[in-house]
């Protein structure tokens, strides 16, 4: 039998297809001999498929030899573990994204910037304060485009402590912890209006680079957009953002930036071993060009994509790191350092270099001798040779200067060399074996594997569809492992099932231990868009299952606010209530809660279980408020009590699948003045929006409105108004008949002027609340009169 | 004999896949080398071929998660347990724009209280529209068991269609159920309070003020969109109506169907004892009703009175109650799971055989009257699940950590599988209509502890497992994670009884179903300004957002109106303002608006957040906001004039574009060729690819005509950018050519 088969390994060298027939031929064969298949309706849908053979298996679910061999690699049962995992941007999810390698299981969401309930971030007081802490200028901001994940480094590799992310859409640095994988800071970026390249640990975590993508003034005034004002005040840059790789900590005061001319800074990465100490940022639109196309100018991706070259920024950031010691090197904006250019160039810190047109990703090789760039409308990706770059350096060997004064080393000079990889390259990773790296390309939709020494192409494999970053097993650092590369596609298409108009990121996993590179596993990403990932193996980070009684996780530091069990208690001090309480063995500790409307509470709890299963969530019916307590947490839930009301809290035990246990009620005593602001939050409230846009119920909702109804609906009066009973303002039932039409239009119209009337005062007296100016329109005035007489006589029709 | 021919063919099939793994020995792996490495054996593999999803393959069910307290709706697939998208419906999500944009935000807040964007909600059991009591793939609803809510999505699109916030409840069950038609959709309180916003004494009030109600929200499904494809079913709240009960804790319920259509059937505790309530909502419907809260209300008294409602005793606590697929049965699941007859519960109502307890003047059945019979099934039974085998019935056994397969018509065990876990809840596809499928079973873990996992934290995945039920032989085959969702139960649907479009109508308002009054095609842009108010009226397409550069005033509130003009699946864009908290996803043809006030002045990029073409990063643009009074000065507007030298350069520039115009058009040529010559309009997904790849050229004329008007005025500069832009729909074209071309390969080589 043996000889059999290697006698066939030769003739079915290429034809796995014919090999494949082969199979289900034989299989069907032996199927007709042996049916097993007891309570089977043939062809029925959703009838009992039987017992099935391996190859039965296989034929009806259409596999071929390629497919079980990619199964038998990804299948990871539960007595198998995962070997990576691969931490995602989450894109316009604000968040990052976990799922494990080689078996493609999503595992976890770390909230950055969106508030996430099942987490609770967002939703304590000690979360919300991480989340407020990255609100710019005041401006709430609860969602965030996250881009580029990176893990700290120790000697240029992975040291399993942290992790960072940057914000593009709000130029902000998220760091996260590898300990619980929760959010630990969030740091502003002064400067810039939005980044892209970050977030770039150098190879001992001393500083994190973040790059500006798209120009702006530094200082964030108002300019005139002129091309004059726009090379005089718009500015890129690179903030190297000081670390504390022992503490976790963006140390703000010790950071700086390093000002770039308004290029539109792209990628960053750090040089290592022996270009350790520089830093690498490529640019695309060196055209300076603005857009305009309302105008009659062409866009943007006209005007930016017009010249052949565009720059790479190598900077000596070690060097700079000196110079801002000295008050002299640096100006400082919004109250940050940024080394402008002049002083860069003067202290021989900044140069440029020609790179193919619009690049897209840089990546330093890992024993930093190389430094690939690929540029989107460039066929070839360009191996720059640090050595050269060097020598450049040292000889002051410039081909010229830029419009900045910036001198720049000629492309001829630098380059080591060029390799035609395909249409629209974009970014590298690299392999265990030295001189080898894995190329994504976009336009051609595929990952091309090439040795970037000897400068040739050794295999390629097609990606669906439009493949962005790719990711190899820490493949962006000194010890690549190779094993897993992961194409990052953009579009997915026909990939899965269809989940309507939006559809799903696609990330295939690629076997690469051989020289053939062959895809394993097709996963779509449900929520998010990942730019990049970074793989780390299960090896390299250890967390915990639990936290220390009373710990705040995101300080990590003991809660001021921790409860001992037994020492339980509400503390009332004016309009502020705080309730000290505890979980422990499923029971919420006080139990009821009780409070008078208008009162401000903070509830204050410590989850004393100590395994791993004992997490709970706490809610609060139809106040919006709920938590997860992890093992041994103390959070806070902060509120005011608007609503007078009885309100059952709930404690859900998140790992039993018994559902939620009522602990008692939150009581509100009814207040006649809390409950009048209520109201007029309320009214404002509808006020506000609609200055945002008009409300505009849908057609089948309008079918049964009457003549003016929508108009009463618009300006809010059902806020206050009801017919057939006294509500928060007077009853309207047949108020046409107690009011003139010409009294009612003015009152509406302007019931400031009626103020003073004696029955009006006697009605504030009884409401607390005095009629509201909603702006109405004349035209309005008179389709909401319209209205209270039809429903006033559709209401006595109806009794 | 047949057990030979079985493993024969095991050992065959295995061996020919060793060989054909072998083809390429230099390149792959054998399976016998990845078996061995590491470490499956025969019913891993077996289990593997049974879920790997091959590429572009579809999965036989979608399914859709209880997810708890994550307010967002979850969908995956099985077999492969891949999760395909998170959809916000109770708490904001912003890679949708789920609670960024206006049209939700609005939508949200009319389903609030106080007209606030509430956070969260607690959605625990779903449920499917039916039709004649099968799913029909329209419409998916939740319950909000946090702030007493319910929702809509519409399967053709996957996105929330409607929240409503229910008049009455302060708290509400986290599940819902239809009737057959889906004429109805019911919700329940779980924990009685009083209904008007007033405090009570839990002890002394509990009976006069506390209470407890179930309602029927009335649901219409006449306006459907003809064409599109786009369905605008909704729940009508002055339709709807709610049945007031004494304070009982509410517990899950369900439908009846068929013989028992008409009925709703639920768990309710009080004082200790626990029954099982019987509802008629058809009867109910007809009875006089107050209002309360604009909201209509049976009062119990009059359902008591017609025979609407009654309660059967438990001996014991169930954990839930569900119909069997024939709608003769419900079955409880506790320890000793009680099978009841529908026949002779409704002989009960009709004919008044019950008892008036003390029970709060309750109509009580006598059980034993019911009871079809009971059957022992372990210690701590969670939930219930029914498939294709008449009469079979599973059930999940917490304590015991087994499943059962048992027959409730006979009331006997057929199979139980041991689980390495503790099971919690259950579902199978189709296993809430009347068509229930077999072949797979899906077990929730609740504590979700797995010795291989790897730790990423305290805050771990929800679990569940994917059980095979294909054969007498239950086994467990996947374990899936799913992060962000507390996971209770889920409902499944055939994949092919889901019909989702891929894009929309130009102009959509994806949350009204209609055309937006906002609504900007190509070349209608404009900025309109009312006092303080901005209405930026604006288009998107790969790779420019227009306008591009826009100018306002500090203090104004401005609103971009954008619509996505791509008709291109998948040509998703996205837009934010930088630092000014706002973002919304724009997939093909819908019209979205985002508002802010302009309260800070400055240099604001914005641009597109999905990288939707090889030029996305250059998909920008520049809100200029200027600082309130400031004065335009001659030198903030004086421009650079071009110098001869630079005029001559782009004159160069633009020669050499053309050259490369021409290069670019002989590569489309050789790909329209390939295309044309394999028939490429018997593929539609290849057609569609090609239809979008001429829709590029046509947007490409204008950018031609301009280039050849500025060349004959003699502005090098403009021409040669229009020459540029000209390129960049040429490439958008090759690449989306090519794309059409590599599919249709493939589709060849099939």
């Amino acid at each position: 039998m043996k000889k059999n088969c290697v006698m066939k390994k030769y003739s079915f060298k290429y034809s796995p297809d014919l090999l494949l027939t082969v199979i289900v031929v034989a299989a069907l064969a032996l199927m007709t001999a042996c049916d097993t298949k007891g309570d089977k309706k043939a062809g029925a849908t959703g009838a009992p498929y039987g017992e099935e053979s391996f190859g039965e298996v296989v034929k009806r679910r259409g596999l071929n030899a390629d497919d079980v061999l990619a199964a038998a690699k990804t299948y990871t049962p539960d007595k198998l573990k995962d070997e990576y995992i691969a931490l995602n941007s989450g894109g316009q999810a604000g968040n990052m994204i976990m799922y494990t390698v080689p078996s493609m299981r999503m595992t976890k969401y770390v909230p950055t910037s969106s508030r996430q309930p099942v987490n609770g971030f967002g939703y304590s007081v000690e979360s919300e304060a991480v989340l407020k802490s990255g609100y710019i200028d005041g401006q709430v901001i609860d969602w965030g485009d996250t881009h580029h994940p990176g893990f700290s480094e120790t000697n240029g590799n992975y040291d399993g402590k942290w992790a960072v992310v940057n914000d593009k859409a709000n130029p902000r640095v998220f760091v996260v912890s590898l300990k619980d994988w929760e959010l630990k800071q969030t740091v502003n970026n002064p400067i810039f209006r939005s980044n892209h390249g970050g977030c770039f640990f150098t190879p001992n975590s001393d500083y994190i680079g973040e790059a500006s993508q798209y120009p702006a003034p530094l200082d964030r005034k108002y300019y005139p957009l002129t091309e004059s004002n726009f090379k005089k005040y718009w500015r890129g840059g690179l903030t190297y953002w000081k670390f504390d790789n022992e503490i976790g900590k963006i140390d703000e005061d010790k950071s700086f930036t390093m000002e770039f001319p308004p290029y539109t800074q792209d990628l960053t990465d750090m040089g290592k071993l022996v270009s350790d100490g520089w830093s690498f940022t490529n640019s695309f639109c060196t055209e300076m060009y603005y857009g305009g196309i309302e105008s009659g100018r062409p866009p943007f991706e006209a005007g930016c994509s017009s010249r052949d070259v565009d720059y790479l920024h190598v900077v000596n950031w070690k060097k700079a790191a000196e110079l801002i010691k000295n008050r002299n090197n640096y100006k400082i904006i919004n109250g940050h350092k940024v080394i402008p250019i002049d002083v860069a160039v003067a202290n021989n810190i900044l140069f440029l270099i020609p790179e193919p047109k619009s690049p897209h990703g840089v990546d330093v090789s890992p024993d930093g001798k190389y430094i690939i760039v690929a540029g989107k409308l460039d066929s070839h990706a360009w191996v720059y040779s640090w050595d050269k770059i060097t020598k450049a350096i040292a000889d002051k060997n410039f081909e010229s200067t830029d419009h900045f004064g910036i001198p720049v080393i000629s492309l001829e000079t630098a380059l080591h060399g060029s390799v035609e990889v395909g249409l629209g390259p974009l970014h590298n990773q690299y392999d265990k074996e030295p001189g080898v790296v894995y190329t994504s390309i976009y336009v051609d939709s595929r990952i091309t594997k090439w040795d970037y020494v000897n400068l040739k192409v050794l295999d390629f494999v097609s990606s669906h569809y439009n493949v962005g970053h790719l990711v190899a097993a820490h493949g962006d650092v000194i010890n690549p492992h190779g094993k897993y590369l992961i194409s990052l596609n953009k579009l997915s298409i026909d990939r899965f099932n269809p989940v309507g108009p939006l559809h799903p990121q696609n990330h295939q996993l690629i076997d690469i231990e051989g020289d053939k590179m062959s895809i394993i596993y097709d996963m779509p990403l449900p929520m998010g868009e990942p730019h990049y990932t970074a793989l780390i193996s299960v090896n390299d980070f250890e967390s915990i299952e639990t936290y220390p009684v009373g710990t705040n996780i995101y300080t990590m530091e003991k809660s001021p606010y921790y409860t001992e069990l037994g020492s339980e208690r509400m503390e009332t001090q004016g309009k502020k209530v705080h309730v000290f309480a505890t979980i422990n063995e499923g029971v919420m500790k006080p139990g009821n809660i009780n409070l008078e409307q208008g009162q401000e509470v903070e509830i204050h709890i410590t989850n004393h279980g100590q395994t791993k299963l004992d997490h709970y969530v706490y809610e609060i019916s139809a106040y919006d408020q709920m938590y997860r307590w992890r093992p041994g947490e103390t959070a806070t839930l902060a509120f005011k009590a608007e609503r007078a009301g009885m309100y059952p809290l709930l404690l859900d035990n998140y790992h039993s699948p018994e559902g939620r246990s009522l602990q008692g009620y939150l009581s509100v005593r009814h207040n006649e003045a809390a409950e009048n602001e209520r109201l007029l939050a309320y009214s404002k409230r509808v006020q506000t929006d609609m200055q945002m846009q008009s409300f505009q119920p849908s057609a089948i909702e309008m079918k049964n409105l009457l003549e003016g109804e929508m108009e009463f609906l618009n300006y809010g009066c059902n806020a206050c108004h009801r017919f057939g009973e006294d509500f928060n303002g007077p009853d309207l039932l047949m108020v046409d008949k107690r009011r003139t039409e010409d009294w009612l239009k003015s009152w509406i119209m302007n019931p400031e002027e009626h103020m003073n009337e004696a029955d009006i005062e006697a009605m504030r007296q009884r409401y607390k609340l005095a009629m509201p100016d909603q702006n109405v329109s004349e035209e309005d005035v008179a389709k909401i009169i319209t209205y209270l007489k039809l429903r006033t006589t559709q209401f006595i029709n109806e009794q | 004999m047949k057990h030979f021919f079985k493993a024969l063919t095991v050992a065959l099939i295995s061996l020919l896949l060793t060989c054909v793994v072998m083809s390429d020995a230099m390149a792959q792996q054998t399976l016998s080398d990845v078996k061995k490495n590491r470490g499956l054996n025969d019913e891993d593999v077996l289990a593997a071929a049974k879920t790997f999803m091959p590429r572009g393959g579809r999965d036989e069910y979608f399914a859709f998660v209880g997810s708890g307290n994550s307010g967002t709706m979850i969908v995956y697939g099985l077999p492969s347990m891949r999760i395909y998208k998170y959809v916000g419906v109770f708490s904001p999500e912003p890679w949708q724009g789920y609670g960024f944009d206006d049209e939700s935000t609005l939508m949200l807040k009319k389903g609030s209280l106080d007209n606030t964007l509430l956070k969260y909600g607690d959605m625990r059991f779903p449920a499917l529209s039916e039709t004649g009591g099968k799913y029909d793939g329209k419409y998916l609803f939740y319950s909000d068991g946090a702030n007493s809510r319910i929702a809509l999505l519409g399967l053709d699109d996957f996105e929330t269609k409607q929240v409503l916030m229910h008049p009455l409840f302060i708290n509400a069950f986290p599940g819902v159920a239809v009737s057959q038609g889906t004429e109805f959709v019911f919700q329940t309180s779980e924990f009685p309070t009083p209904w008007d916003h007033r405090e009570a004494n839990v002890i002394a009030d509990y009976e006069t003020k506390f209470k407890s109600g179930i309602t029927a929200w009335k649901f219409e499904d006449t306006d459907e969109a003809a064409g599109s494809g786009h369905h605008i079913g909704r729940m009508i709240k002055e339709a709807s109506f709610t049945l007031e009960l004494p304070p009982f804790v509410l517990d899950f319920f369900d439908a009846g169907k068929l013989e028992s259509n008409g009925l709703l059937i639920g768990l309710a505790s009080y004082q200790n004892q626990n029954y099982v309530y019987v509802y008629d909502y058809l009867k109910a419907q007809n009875l006089q009703m107050y209002t309360e809260n604009d909201f209509a209300v049976v009062p119990f008294k009059e359902a008591v009175n017609a025979g609407a409602i009654a309660l059967i005793p438990l001996d014991q606590a169930a954990k839930s109650v569900k119909v069997d697929p024939s709608g003769k049965y419900f079955i409880t699941a506790a320890n000793t799971a009680q099978v009841f007859d529908f026949v002779k519960v409704k002989n009960a109502l009709a004919q008044k055989t019950f008892s008036f307890s003390n029970v709060l003047g309750a109509p009580q059945i006598n059980p034993a009257d019911v009871l079809h019979g009971e059957l022992n099934l372990g210690s701590k039974v969670i939930d219930l699940a029914f498939d294709y085998r008449p009469n079979v019935v599973y059930a999940s056994v917490y304590d015991d950590q087994k499943l059962v397969r048992w027959n409730y018509e006979t009331l006997a065990v057929e199979q139980s599988l041991d689980l390495s876990f503790k099971p919690g809840h259950l579902m199978t596809p189709q296993g809430n209509s009347i068509e229930p499928h077999s072949n797979y079973l899906t077990v929730v873990n609740k504590e979700g502890v797995y010795e291989n996992a790897i730790n990423t934290g305290p805050t771990r995945p929800g679990y569940q497992h994917l059980i095979d039920i294909s054969s007498d032989k239950m086994r467990d085959i996947y374990t899936m994670s799913i992060p962000q969702a507390n996971i209770y139960g889920s409902v499944s649907v055939l994949r092919t009884t889901i019909k989702p479009i891929i894009r929309y109508p130009l102009g959509t308002n994806t949350r009204t179903g209609e055309i937006s009054r906002f609504k900007t095609v190509a070349g209608q842009e404009k900025i309109e300004r009312e006092g303080n108010r901005v209405h930026i009226f604006g288009t998107l397409i790969r790779s420019h957002i227009t306008p591009e550069i826009v100018e306002v005033e500090e203090g104004d509130v401005v609103t971009f109106h954008l619509t996505n003009l791509e008709r291109a699946e998948d040509e998703t864009h996205g837009f934010t303002v930088s630092t000014y908290g706002v973002h919304g996803s724009f997939e093909p043809g819908k019209t979205a608006s985002l508002t802010f006030t302009a309260d800070r002045a400055g240099v604001f990029p914005y641009y597109c957040t999905e990288f939707c073409s090889a030029l996305h990063l250059e998909m920008e643009g520049i809100l200029l906001i200027r600082p309130k009074g400031y004065v335009v000065t001659e030198e903030d507007l004086k421009e650079e004039v071009l110098t001869a030298e630079q005029l001559a350069e782009y004159k160069k520039n633009y020669e050499d574009k053309i050259q490369v115009i021409n290069e670019t058009q002989d590569v489309i040529n050789s790909v329209v060729t390939f295309l044309k010559e394999n028939d490429y309009a018997k593929y539609p997904y290849v057609e569609a690819l090609v239809v979008d790849a001429l829709d590029q050229m046509e947007l490409a004329k204008t950018a031609k005509a301009n280039y050849e008007r500025y060349a004959a005025e003699g502005k090098w500069k403009d021409a040669f950018l229009w020459a540029e832009q000209y390129w960049q729909y040429q490439v958008k074209t090759a690449d989306v050519g090519l794309r059409a071309k590599k599919l249709l390969s493939e589709q060849i080589n099939k």
